[in-house]
This record gives C-alpha cells, structure tokens and sequence, in this order.
C-alpha cells in the first residue's frame, strides 16, 4: 500500500477501533457496577444463610448451655474459608462459644449488636438472633473477610475485561480491515484523481463509479464537474480566441494604459494606424506619443476620466506617425482601473486625419455659402423694392396720360360726334374703352402692389356685416338676376377689416361673373372649425367652373383660366386673395369642375378667445 | 426475631397468657396447702428447670396428645418437688406452639391424668418400674435423674458431668411414646444405648 495512502485508512482504521473499545468499555464498566452490586449482595445473602443455618442448629446448645456441641458446630464454619470470625453469645449477651477455637476476646464484639449483616469495610459483618420456636436463646456473630472474594472478584473480572476487549479489538480489526475498504478505496480514487488534475490541468479524466451510496454520489458528483470545468473551459478558450480576434481584426487601434499612463496593451492594428509595431511601444509614455500642442488636452481629459471610473471620453488628438507625417487621431477612453479584468484606463482609437480635413473644408465653405446667402438675398431684397417702387411710381405716372387719354377721347366725342362718321366714332370708342381697361389694371395692380406693403391693422371682424357690405356693393353688378344664396352662420374674426373685405369682394363677385349664364344661380357660403383649429370659410357656386387640372395656376398674378372676351378681368383678384390670406396666417385653394361650378375655400386662425356666441347673424336666405 | 410493634394477634395472645394465668394463679393459691410445699431451689435445679422448659421446644408430641389446638401443656412432677419457685417462675407466660405452659405436681402415679412432661423425682426411684408401667401408651416426656433412669425406659436423663448438666436420651423409649425428639436436642445429648446407663 503506498504511504501516501496510509492516512485515511488509518484514520478509519482507528475511529472504528476506538469506538469499538469505547463501546465495549462503557459496557464492561455497565457491567462492572453491575456486578459489584449484586457481588455484594449474593456476598451477604450468602452470610446470611451461613448464619441462618448456623443459629437454626446452635439453638440446643444455647438452651441447654452445651458450649462443646456450640464450639463444634461454629468449627464446622471452616468449610466456608472466607468466615473470619464467629461467636455465639447466650440470651444474657455473654460470649459463649466462639469460632476459631483460638481466637482472642478482643476480636470479638463485647455484646451482641443488632441483627442482620452489613458490609464494613472490606467484611461483612452481622448478627442473627438464635430461637427455638419463638424462645430467644442468644445470638450468632459472624465476620466474613469479604477482602479477598473481591479481589478474586475483581481480579477475574478485569481479566475477563482485558480478554474480552483485546479479543474485540482484534475482531475488530480484522473486520473493519476489510470493511473500511468500501471507503477509503473510492475516497483515495477521487483523491487520486484530483491529485492528477491539479498536476496535469487535465479535465478529461474521470473517477470510475463502483458504488452507489454517498461515496458513489460524491464519484458522480466530482465527475460531473470535472465535465462542467471541461466545457467551462473550452467555451472560455472559444470566447476568448472570439474577443482576441475582435480586438486584433478590428480596424481601431485599442490600447491600455495603466495608473502612470504607460501602455500596458495595444492590439496588433496599432501599427496600421501610426507605423508603430506593439512591442515598440509597450512600456514607453502615452503622451509622449501625442503632438505637443494636444498633450494638456489630453492629459487634462485623462486627469478628469480618473475621477469618473467607467464613463467615456472622447478624445481628438495628433500623433506623429513612423513616417513623420501628423495624424489625426479620435478615439474613446475609459477609466477601467478599478475593473479587475483590465486594470487600466482603454483607448480605442482611429485615424481621422482625412475626416478632420474634409469637415474643415466643409466648414470653410459653409461659411462662405452663409455669407453669399446674405449677400444675394440684400440685394435681391433692394433689387425687389426698387422694382416695387419703380411699378408703383411707374403705375402711377401712367394713369395721367391715360385719364388724358380717355378725357379727351371723350371731349372729342362729344365735341365732334355729328361730324365723324360711324367708323370713327367706332375707332373713338374703342380707344376710350381701351384706355379705361387699362387704368382698372393699373387701379389693380397699384392694390395689389399694395397688399404686399401695407401694415395689417387687426379689429375685431364681423364677417356677417362683411358680407352683407360687399352684397350690397355687387347688387349694380347682379342687377335683374336671379341668384339664390344660402349663407351659414358666420363669425366674428381678428383680421384686417380692408383686407378681408378684398377677399370677399373678389371671392363673391367672380361668383357672381362666372354664373352669369346660369338661369338658376346659387352662391353658398358656408363656415366651419376644421381639423387644425382654423375657421375654415368656402364660397361654392353652380357657375363655369374649371378643369382640376389648372388649380395650381388660379392664384397667379395675371393667370387667367378664362378669356377676357368670356369673362372680363385682369388676373390680380385671387392673387391679392391669396396674398392677404397668407399674411393672415391662413390657407386658400379651389375646387371645380368644368360647366358644375367652383368652391374656393380660405382658412383664418381663431383668435384664443372667439367671441362667436355675440356672431349670431340671420342665416336665412337673403336677396 | 422480636416484634416491636403490638400487632392483633400478639395482643390476643398477651392476653391469653393473662387469661390462662388467672386460673393458675387460683390453683397455686388452692394446691399449694396441699401439695408438698416448693422448696428453695439450687443453682444446679434452675438450669435443670430450664432444661425441663426447654425440652418442650425440642419435642414433637403427636396431635392426639393434647385435647385442642390451645390445650395446656403440662409439665408434671411427681414426687418431691426439686424446683422450689424456680421452675413456675421459667414457665410463667410462656406458650409452646400455641399451648401454655402449666405446672401440675403429683404424689403418686395415680394422680398424673394428663401430662406432656413428667418429671420424676429422685424420691421415686425405687417406683420407677411401676410408674413407666402406668404410662405405657401414653404421650409423655419422662425426665428423671436417678441411676439408670433412661435405661430402664426413661426417656431423658439429666446427669451432671464436671459441674455441667447434660442429658442421656433413650431414644427407644421416645419412639415407643410417639414423640419425636429434635435432632439439635439429639446433638446436645448423649444418646442411651443398651447395657449404658
């Protein structure tokens, strides 16, 4: 057995024998009292037979005085070699016969004491009355020397002890010899087992199972772990050579600094990103490595991420690269000292050397681009007054020739009326029409050069009133018509009374023109709070209307969908329309269908509190 | 074995023993006058008494012997009376196996009618023939101290024996009375055999 194994089996070995002697000790000494105890009573029991015999037959020789028939039956005592001493005492107390024949006064009593036996000492000593019938005659003494039965008692009860445990120890022994094997054999397998991979690191070996009790448990137990360490530690390997390749393969250099700001790390890349191989820089400063110009910046921004453990910074700087050339170089660091797995502060970093340099052109041009916006816009900002002021004036200075125009056409008329002929009078006419056409572009124009201009003076707007107003001011220009108009509920607005009221003059009256060749016209004008919050007002009509596909040119100034000889007009009317409902914050579109009629809707923002409920206007149909 | 306590029983037989002393009380008031009178009795004739008391112990009479379970036993003498006091003062209370203890003395033979023990004074020596004749049959313990008393069919002799008093048995004689004489009495005893005496 080698002894490196003698440990646990000795251990075993001698837990199971000393509990063995243990028990059988306890049990002797069990025994031990045991016995003592009913030692001495079988010792007393046996005095007091002796004695009883002894008094039964001594009881003639006291009654009739016979010390000779006395002395001999108390000889008859050295049969029993324990009695040490016996006396008869007669029925007055006096010694009257005694046992050995020889023996001394002195080593007995001088009168009887009471009856029966008790242990003094080493001896049993005691007293039995001797009657006949119930005729007392005297009393019996006996000493047993109960010194030397004990110690026979005692020497055969420890040598029957010594026997017994030495034959037990050795029984159990050889038992637990064979026995403990069950044990300490798969212990030491295991413990075998472990020894060889703690030596080798090798996971693969298994501890063979044999039982199926705790031992066998445990067996299975280190096995499965020994499995679980095993695949821990491929998946570890799998994992790491994972990380590794990350690092190694990505593109960014990553380096770790520790504490002093050495490098303690940097992957392979570094080199494609500064020239640099690892092992040239390993150990050397991190800040050296930086342009000097950007070595506080980033000394400072280290000195801070010190204090923020765990928290990224982004870092810009420049690095000299092997060739000499500066680079720019970006990157994040992390304060991961306190992190038991690194221990040092992480750079992942980048060249961003062409980046930086593309950002600074945009930059500049960027800038300039703004400065060109600013300029180009001043000027075509003065460019648009002038020619606003050039229109005005031009439109203005223009209706004086025409009034003179039309003034003496007129004046020639009618000066000279008889005396021209019908031709010419034709001729007169249409150069007086024509100059009259003109001066209401021009009236038009100046408004809406106007609308672009003025200020807006908001007042509270009763849109109602408003449209009565305006109904009235068309009544010359509906004449003798039949037009049926249905009107909504309309509300107060915050508007530009004048403005407004240019909106609806042109939104009804073109109503009113494009359903000149209708027998039957109908003019709705309808209001309501849409989706946004907005009054949103609609005027439809059953009139010419116009193809969908041209809606976008309706709102243009001298867009016209109709001929003049069709329907007169100059073109500004839904251009000023649209351009007083965009400086009030508001919307305007159409919709139409040729020969079916149009609607034109514009939208005004509620003011916050409408005072609708004081709108309350007839809604009943008016003519 | 003495009990301390006064159980029913112990009661009962103090009492007894008193009842049983009245008459006798009454008889020796009546019979002494008439019987020869008790003398002062020797050292030598207390311990014979005693003896005589004794014997009652160490003897067996058969049942027949006594007329009930609580009948006195009688020690009887006849003839001159050698006891003086000392013999009525031993057996004064005492009780043998439930029979008390009375003393009768007679002058001749023909007077002893019941009796357990009869001891036969010297002074009848020369009538012993006739007397053992008269109580053939009959249970009774005779002790005597004349020469060859045991030998021609006493059954207990005391003789004195270097200032010590023993006893000569004739265990013939015991049989041929029914009564059983204990082996420890025996052992104490010289036994008769015949031509001694």
């Amino acid at each position: 057995m080698p002894t490196t194994h003698t440990p646990i089996q000795r251990k075993l070995m001698v837990i199971i024998l000393l509990t063995a002697v243990t028990a059988l000790l306890a049990t002797r000494t069990g025994f031990f009292i045991y016995e003592y105890v009913t030692f001495r009573d079988a010792v007393r029991r046996q005095v007091a037979t002796v004695s009883h015999v002894i008094a039964a037959n001594s009881s003639a020789a006291l009654a009739f005085k016979n010390a000779e028939d006395a002395n001999e039956i108390l000889a008859a005592l050295r049969a029993e070699t324990h009695i040490a001493a016996a006396a008869l005492y007669d029925s007055s107390g006096a010694l009257f016969a005694r046992y050995p024949a020889d023996a001394p006064n002195n080593i007995f009593p001088s009168a009887p004491g009471l009856s029966g036996y008790r242990f003094e000492k080493l001896s049993v000593v005691g007293f039995e009355p001797v009657t006949q019938g119930d005729k007392f005659h005297g009393t019996l003494y006996l000493r047993l020397d109960a010194g030397v039965i004990l110690r026979e008692w005692l020497r055969d009860s420890i040598v029957i002890t010594v026997i017994v445990i030495a034959g037990a120890f050795i029984l159990a022994y050889l038992i637990s010899k064979r026995l403990q094997k069950q044990i300490s054999v798969p212990i030491l397998a295991l413990a075998e087992t472990a020894k060889a991979i703690s030596l080798r690191q090798d996971y693969t070996v298994r501890v063979p199972t044999r039982t199926g009790d705790e031992l066998g448990l445990l067996t299975d137990a280190f096995n499965q772990m020994l499995e679980r360490i095993h695949n821990q530690s491929l998946a570890l390997q799998e994992r790491e050579r994972r990380f590794r390749a990350l690092i190694e393969q990505s593109a960014d250099a990553i380096a770790v600094i520790d504490a002093e700001y050495n490098f303690t790390y940097l992957s392979p890349s570094i080199s494609s990103v500064i020239g640099f191989s690892a092992a040239e820089l390993i150990n050397s400063h991190s800040i050296d490595q930086v342009h000097p110009d950007d070595a506080p910046t980033v000394r400072d921004t280290l000195n801070r991420l010190r204090t923020e453990p765990g928290k990224p910074f982004r870092l810009v700087w420049r690095s000299q690269h092997k060739d000499g050339q500066w680079l720019w170089l970006e990157g994040m660091v992390t304060n991961l000292l306190s992190d038991p797995a690194v221990k040092g502060i992480v750079a992942n970093f980048r060249d961003v050397t062409e980046r930086i340099r593309a950002e600074a052109e945009v930059r500049k041009l960027n800038t300039t681009l703004e400065q060109r916006v600013v300029e180009r816009t001043a000027e075509l900002e003065s460019v648009n007054k002038e020619l606003e002021s050039f229109s005005y004036s031009v439109s203005h200075d223009l209706r004086a020739p025409l009034r003179h125009i039309t003034g003496f056409a007129d004046m020639l008329m009618n000066r000279s009326k008889a005396k021209l002929d019908e031709t010419s009078q034709r001729y007169l006419d249409i150069i007086s029409n024509s100059a009259k056409q003109m001066g209401v572009l021009i009236d038009d124009l100046l408004v809406f050069s106007r609308m672009g201009r003025a200020e807006l003076r908001h007042t509270q707007v009763d849109t109602a009133a408003l449209v009565d107003e305006v109904r009235q001011d068309l009544a010359t220009d509906i004449g003798s018509r039949r037009i049926t108009w249905h009107i909504d509920e309309l509300p107060i607005v915050h508007a530009d009374r004048a403005m407004l009221k240019q909106v609806w003059v042109n939104l009804l009256s073109n109503a009113v023109k494009y359903t000149r060749n209708r027998d039957e016209a109908a003019i709705t004008i309808r209001c309501r709070e849409n989706e946004q919050g907005m009054w949103e007002f609609s005027v439809a009509d059953n009139g010419a209307g116009f193809d969908m596909q041209y809606a976008g040119k309706l709102f243009g100034v001298f867009q016209r969908l109709h001929t003049a000889e069709e329907f007169e007009g100059t073109g500004v009317g839904l251009a000023n329309v649209q351009r007083i409902i965009i400086r009030h914050g508001g919307r305007v579109w159409a919709e139409g269908k040729v020969d079916i009629g149009a609607t034109f809707y514009f939208t005004l923002p509620i003011p916050e509190k409408s005072p609708h409920d004081n709108t309350k206007t007839d809604s009943a149909d008016r003519r | 074995m003495k009990t301390c306590k006064f159980s029913k029983s112990a009661a009962m037989v103090s009492w007894s023993r008193l009842l049983a002393g009245i008459p006798l009380l009454f008889l020796s008031l009546w019979v002494a006058p008439l019987q020869a009178q008790p003398t002062v009795a020797t050292k030598e004739y207390e311990v014979k008494a005693a003896f005589l008391f004794n014997f009652a112990r160490f003897v067996e009479w058969p049942t027949n012997a006594f007329n009930s379970p609580q009948a006195p036993l009688v020690i009887g003498i006849l003839g001159t009376d050698p006891f003086g006091a000392a013999l009525n003062e031993i057996v004064r209370g005492e009780i043998v196996n439930g029979h008390p203890l009375i003393i009768q003395r007679y002058r001749n033979i023909e007077e002893v009618q019941t009796c357990h023990i009869l001891f036969i004074s010297s002074s009848e020596a020369r009538r012993l023939e006739q007397i053992f004749r008269s109580l053939r049959g009959k249970n009774v313990l005779t002790v005597g101290e004349s020469d060859g008393f045991a030998h021609s069919g006493g059954i207990i002799r005391f003789i004195a024996d270097q200032n010590r008093i023993r006893f000569r048995v004739n265990l013939d004689a015991a049989r041929a009375a029914e009564l059983t004489i204990s082996s420890k009495l025996l052992r104490a005893a010289e036994i008769v055999k015949p031509g001694q005496d």
